[in-house]
């Protein structure tokens, strides 16, 4: 049956998968050059929003067609229970656990996912993504202080020319040594 | 006593040069904090030992006690001793220290150190600073 066949779902899976790497990830965005590359990588987060409403479309779709009309079915042979014929073909509409629509709602899912802080299945699971955040946040953190240390550090050696050129004058004062005249 | 100020700007030829330099600071740094807690010390607790390790008084002028001596100097390089803390803290803490600064805070040192005890700021290295840590710990208990 096509529909099941490697021929057809095989490049299918490969097209998805390429779709997913590079919407995903900024470096496979990189690795197209000029200034396709660089207007990809720079509408990273809406092309991958983009691609996940697709996948999310082709799967509602499918499963309209497939469930408001014969085709797109998914068939497959049974043993048959009565007559003469050894097997019969069944076909059925897709739904949500059929290959096709799993592939493409997993594609959608695996879009979103830089997007997801939090995945939950009450009661069942819950995964955050906290040390990304967290790294994230420590990231801001050093990148704040860096430049709290700059600043200092400049501050400093302002503070260090100041006094240097004041050396004297400090000096003079702190001994109560008259300034000498005609020294101005 | 006035010292020509040295080139700030130059670089230590060598990463040993520059640890010396960073051990000078802390050592100066040793005797500064030393220096901060005597002037706490009223002035009839001053022992004969302790008063003889600073000037009597400032270049022709009237007698002065240590004590006084050193409200003064602190007050007059209040912001010689903020930088060389922030550096020393700096150092102490691993951070960034450029040679520029360090070569600035040990200058300064030097001077703010001669001034107080009526020295060249030549005369003020390592072993100096330690025999004044000493002497000091000695007369006064600390």
């Amino acid at each position: 049956m096509p529909w099941l066949s490697a021929s057809v779902w095989g490049p299918l899976v490969a097209v998805i998968a390429i779709v997913i790497l590079a919407v995903w990830q900024r470096r496979w965005l990189g690795l197209l050059c000029g200034r396709v590359g660089r207007w990809l990588a720079a509408h990273q987060q809406p092309l991958r929003r983009f691609a996940a409403a697709g996948f999310f479309v082709a799967a509602l779709t499918l499963t309209l067609i497939s469930s408001l009309s014969a085709h797109l079915q998914v068939c497959s042979e049974q043993i048959a229970r009565v007559g003469t014929i050894p097997a019969v073909r069944t076909c059925d509409s897709m739904s949500i656990n059929t290959a096709p629509i799993l592939i493409l709602v997993i594609a959608a899912g695996v879009c979103l996912l830089p997007e997801w802080s939090v995945f939950e299945i009450p009661g069942v699971l819950r995964v955050e993504k906290k040390v990304e955040e967290q790294g994230r946040r420590q990231e801001e953190m050093l990148r704040i202080l860096q430049q709290i240390n700059v600043s200092q550090s400049q501050n400093i050696t302002l503070a260090i020319i100041r006094s240097v050129d004041d050396s004297g004058d400090k000096l003079a004062a702190f001994t109560l040594r008259p300034e000498p005249e005609g020294d101005q | 006593m006035n010292q020509p100020v040295p080139d700030l700007a130059k670089p230590y030829s060598t990463a040993r040069e520059r640890i010396y330099a960073t051990v000078v600071i802390l050592r100066y740094w040793q005797l500064i904090e030393q220096l901060m807690k005597l002037v706490d010390m009223p002035s009839d607790r001053w022992s004969i030992e302790l008063k003889d390790l600073f000037p009597a008084s400032v270049p022709g002028g009237p007698p002065e006690h240590p004590q006084q001596r050193l409200e003064r100097w602190l007050g007059v390089y209040a912001d010689e001793i903020k930088i060389i803390r922030t550096v020393r803290n700096q150092l102490v803490h691993a951070e960034d220290v450029n040679d520029f600064d360090l070569r600035g805070t040990d200058f300064l040192t030097r001077v703010i150190l001669a001034a107080l005890f009526d020295v060249l700021p030549t005369e003020v290295d390592e072993s100096w600073a330690i025999s004044k840590i000493n002497a000091i710990s000695h007369a006064a208990g600390l």
